[in-house]
């Protein structure tokens, strides 16, 4: 999920100055609540003693010194902002920010202080002689709830200005849902274990614990490099069909060979050659040697290509943990059917050996479109899709000798594709 | 204070969650299975084995409690 933050300069003052207002509100009802005290209770039995009055006005005065404090702060943030719309210095943004969060700070400050100002008149004060009544009771109470909800509700615009401007940074946040989703389970299930020990409830204990395992689950299975299969195809068909065209272009007669790595230098190599003449005879070893690294060949005429299921050959390596040109015929039967299911190329590989022929049989795989798209091509008949290359290419290296796909049959939704591959005596 | 869930408790839950999760990886499995599934499926089996070998744990010190108490 993507969300674009774009900066809002007017958004952010506005809400600012919705907090200046919120927090002026609460210093008039302050002195609202002030006048109650000094003047009304007075008249309801209240003895005028030091001990209440010093530790009364210290908090009072604290009180309405951040009150002022907060507003002077918001009233500088929105220049700052301003500011910053016009020159985007993030030296203007941090101070921005830094003064919203001082303000925060100094709301929560205010309301523990009204709190502890609040238990002074409606505790302390009874010690010294103040009688209850509905009739200063009232309005005191009035104007202490209304001071405290403009205290909370100051926050709203404040927190809202902050992450406006704190987001503004990123023209883009990425949210990775999942990830969300399962850190919430795990928060949540770990705050209802740690109450159902406190309240010892069976119930939240056993929501808690599935929770936690299931949001823990989750994060632990959720995938981390899928891509769509159509965005596969389309990457390389493209690559396949200029193959094709050149192929096509040149107008080679003979068949694709795939050639073991000892016809190279470097062992890791999967080549395919390509003769211009049909049924000419492969070219020298040293041929190749001398001239692996080229496109053209001369003696025979012909062409070094890269198969299209050379990379797919060294993954399946990788994943098997072996070298093919180091296993039987036998182990690469045995063992590239598991390799395909593992990582998922198609769902099924059959491989057969009779002989020098090798038959395979291959159901849903994932290349299976780009059958259709290139079928009946002459690179697709020679050279075969990257999963039929794939096996050639391993086929070629585990025998050590040169490789051909003769023959490939498909059903017509493609959904299993038959290939038989000779190799040659060399 | 004290942790609400007992042994037998923790048990059977182990057993619920084991269930559901060989029912999951079952059907996701390459065979014949919903594979379309995003997930990490060897994952998901590493778990599924972990959570049975627990409840098999418990079992197990279940059956020994019965012996020692015979």
């Amino acid at each position: 999920m993507k969300i674009k933050v774009p900066f809002k300069p007017r958004i952010i003052v506005a809400m600012l100055l919705v907090a200046i207002i919120l927090n002026a509100v609460s210093a008039v009802l302050l002195m609202l609540v002030d006048h109650v005290v000094h003047i009304d209770l007075y008249n309801y039995g209240l003895e005028f003693r030091n001990e209440w009055a010093e530790q009364y006005w210290t908090y009072s005065r604290l009180l309405m010194s951040f009150f002022l404090v907060a507003i002077v702060a918001m009233g500088i943030s929105v220049a700052s902002t301003s500011i910053y719309a016009q020159s985007r210095k993030s030296g203007t943004r941090q101070a921005t920010l830094l003064l919203l969060m001082l303000v925060t700070a100094i709301n929560i400050v205010s309301m523990l202080f009204f709190i502890r100002i609040d238990s002074i008149v409606n505790m302390d004060l009874y010690n010294y002689g103040l009688q209850f009544s509905y009739d200063w009771a009232v309005p005191y109470w009035t104007y202490a709830r209304l001071m405290l909800g403009s205290i909370g509700l100051a926050f709203a615009p404040i927190l809202i200005s902050l992450t406006l401007i704190f987001s503004s940074a990123y023209v883009f946040v990425r949210i990775d849902s999942i990830k969300l989703v399962c850190i919430t389970m795990l928060s949540v299930g770990a705050i209802l274990l740690a109450l159902s020990t406190n309240f010892s409830s069976m119930i939240f204990a056993f929501v808690g614990l599935s929770l936690v395992f299931w949001g823990g689950l989750l994060l632990y299975i959720r995938p981390q490099d899928y891509v769509k299969k159509s965005l596969l195809n389309e990457t390389v068909s493209p690559l396949l069909a200029n193959l094709d065209k050149i192929l096509t272009e040149v107008a080679y007669k003979g068949s694709a060979v795939y050639l073991p790595p000892k016809y190279f230098k470097d062992t890791k190599t999967s080549k395919i050659y390509m003769s211009r003449e049909e049924n000419a005879r492969l070219p020298a070893l040293e041929e190749i040697r001398r001239r692996e690294n080229q496109f053209l060949i001369e003696n025979p005429e012909g062409i070094l290509l890269t198969p299209p299921g050379a990379e797919l050959t060294k993954m399946l390596e990788e994943k098997l943990g072996k070298n093919f040109s180091d296993v039987t015929l036998e182990y690469l039967q045995q063992k590239l059917p598991e390799v395909f299911e593992k990582i998922e190329i198609a769902e099924y590989l059959q491989i057969k050996i009779e002989n020098n022929r090798v038959s395979t049989k291959i159901t849903n795989s994932v290349f299976k479109e780009l059958c259709k798209a290139t079928n009946p091509s002459k690179m697709y008949i020679t050279i075969g899709c990257p999963v039929c290359s794939a096996i050639a290419c391993a086929l070629a290296e585990c025998s050590g000798r040169p490789v051909v796909i003769e023959e490939t049959r498909w059903t017509e939704d493609t959904r299993i594709i038959e290939t038989s591959y000779r190799i040659l005596e060399e | 204070m004290n942790f609400p869930l007992s042994f037998w408790d923790i048990s059977l839950w182990l057993s619920f969650t084991a269930i559901i999760l060989l029912i999951t990886a079952e059907l996701t499995s390459q065979h014949g299975g919903k594979t379309r599934l995003l997930i990490h499926r060897k994952r998901l089996l590493q778990a599924t084995f972990a959570m049975t070998l627990l409840f098999l744990i418990t079992v197990a010190i279940y059956v020994y409690d019965i012996i020692v108490s015979l």
